[in-house]
């Protein structure tokens, strides 16, 4: 191995990089082992290369070579984005303290809506305090009137009845005798007052003329309290000549009083009044078949 | 390829003979001549200065007594004897270091380093860093700053970093050549002050 093949192909550079084959080793280390030259040779090279990699490792570059190495546009370009660096924070401090502000305001506006929605609710509260005692005031003012109007009802069917007791007692009516029967069975009454104890579909009552026999036929008409007629019934004489005697039916009649008039048909074809007889009908009782 | 040697074959047997003949004279110079060369194959190897001089004293030692007891068969081809020497002894270093530092990783024995350095070691690297800087700092041309940095700390290859700057091979080589040899200016006067001083 001469030097020149060591210079051609970089033995040096290359023995110190790993860059040799393991036979271009061996026979490079044979030669150098004892050849001055090429022992300086790498030792310079060696330190070199340890120098300039620490120097790169650590970045202790001189100013002016680190300074070539950056070109001006990039230089700009760092300038720039420092400047917009500093632009958005400033923007950035700027809106904070700005959405700090709004903040501080909308917390104030929620205290006073919060004191709003209080009172609003307090008023809401008395109100419907309010409302509950009015309604309870009106509930006794309506249960004061039921009571009132029930108390009328009482007083006016209390003189509803006094005034029919009254009525009744002013139609005094006349003396007469009624004989009713009831399926043959005669029973006699007492004068204005028939009681039907045992009442079936039907009773007949007897009127007394009092001397009014002279007429061709006969008709009676009953008449309640109201004066509204319930029943109008044709009868004819009793075999003695005295009374004329009226079938009616049960059910046209109830407790209370009516009013029998008779009439008789003349020879000329009108009617004549022959008498009133006022009476009371007294239904006790149902005798159910 | 044909090997040229350095050192005379004849010499070199020459020398072998009046060591094997107890002429202390000789094996001087054989240590004389092999000593730097020796210590960059070591050092390789083992990556640590005090290391790399302990091994290479062993190394003479067994060299000298190999030949003193006459078991150098071919004494014109001493220096590959002395190289296989060195490197069997720093690999057998190393391993040692391994397994006392208990490493599992060691698939390459011949590049674990040793660990530690003295601090003169440590000095010499630090200032080497700084006369590199300022050799990069002095120099003009932005395109010597960028080869030196693509060719010893990229590892490019020398071709393609000449074809993108494009250089010619021997402008490159003279490029890295002042390089070398300005820092070597620097470097060994500093190393030569920093030694004169202790």
């Amino acid at each position: 191995m001469d030097h020149n093949e060591i210079d051609n192909l970089d033995f040096v550079e290359r023995y110190l990089m790993g860059g040799l084959m393991p036979d271009e080793i061996v026979r490079f280390e044979e030669h150098f082992v004892a050849c001055p030259r090429c022992v300086e040779q790498l030792r310079t090279t060696e330190d070199f290369m340890k120098g300039i990699r620490l120097a790169a490792a650590t970045q202790a570059v001189p100013s002016g070579w680190f300074l070539s190495r950056i070109s001006v546009h990039r230089l700009i370009l760092a300038g720039i984005s420092l400047l917009l660096l500093i632009c958005t924070g400033i923007w950035i401090g700027f809106r904070e303290m700005r959405l700090r502000s709004e903040a501080n305001q909308a917390k104030g506006e929620m205290a006073q809506l919060a004191a709003h929605a209080e009172e609003e609710r307090l008023a809401s509260k008395a109100a419907a305090e309010e409302s509950r005692a009015s309604e309870a005031k009106l509930q006794a003012t309506i249960e004061g009137l039921t009571a009132q109007i029930a108390a009328r009802e009482r007083t006016i069917k209390s003189l509803k009845t006094d005034t029919a007791m009254r009525i009744a007692a002013l139609a005094e009516p006349p003396p007469f005798s009624l004989q009713a029967e009831e399926r043959s069975v005669s029973f006699n009454f007492k004068p204005k007052e028939i009681k039907l104890k045992t009442v079936r579909a039907s009773f007949q009552i007897a009127f007394g003329l009092e001397g009014v026999t002279y007429l061709r036929e006969y008709c009676v008409s009953a008449f309640n309290s109201s004066g509204k007629e319930v029943d109008e019934k044709k009868c004819g004489l009793t075999p003695k000549g005295l009374d004329v005697v009226c079938p009616f039916k049960s059910a046209s009649f109830r407790n209370g009083f009516y009013r029998f008039e008779v009439e008789g048909l003349k020879n000329d074809g009108s009617w004549q009044s022959v008498g009133t007889y006022p009476c009371r009908i007294i239904r006790t009782g149902i005798r159910r078949p | 390829m044909s090997i040229a040697p350095v050192n005379n074959d004849r010499q070199l047997a020459e020398l072998v003979k009046q060591a094997h003949d107890g002429d202390p004279r000789a094996e001087e110079e054989i240590i004389r001549r092999h000593k730097d060369g020796v210590s960059i194959i070591i050092g390789r190897i083992v990556q640590n200065s005090s290391s790399t001089e302990d091994i290479s004293q062993e190394t003479f030692l067994k060299v000298l007594e190999k030949i003193r007891c006459g078991e150098v068969r071919e004494p014109e081809r001493l220096s590959g004897f002395i190289c296989s020497i060195a490197k069997n002894l720093a690999i057998e270093h190393v391993r040692k270091i391994r397994k006392l530092t208990s490493r599992e990783d060691g698939g390459n024995a011949e590049f674990i380093p040793d660990p530690g350095q003295d601090p003169f070691t440590r000095l010499l690297e630090k200032e080497r860093g700084s006369v590199v800087l300022r050799i990069i700092g002095e120099m003009s041309v932005k395109r010597d700053r960028d080869l030196l940095m693509r060719y010893f700390v990229a590892e490019e290859p020398k071709d393609r970093i000449c074809s993108d700057l494009g250089l010619t091979r021997e402008q490159f080589n003279r490029v890295v050549f002042r390089a070398l040899q300005r820092f070597k200016e620097l470097y060994l006067k500093f190393e030569g002050d920093h030694r004169n001083k202790n």
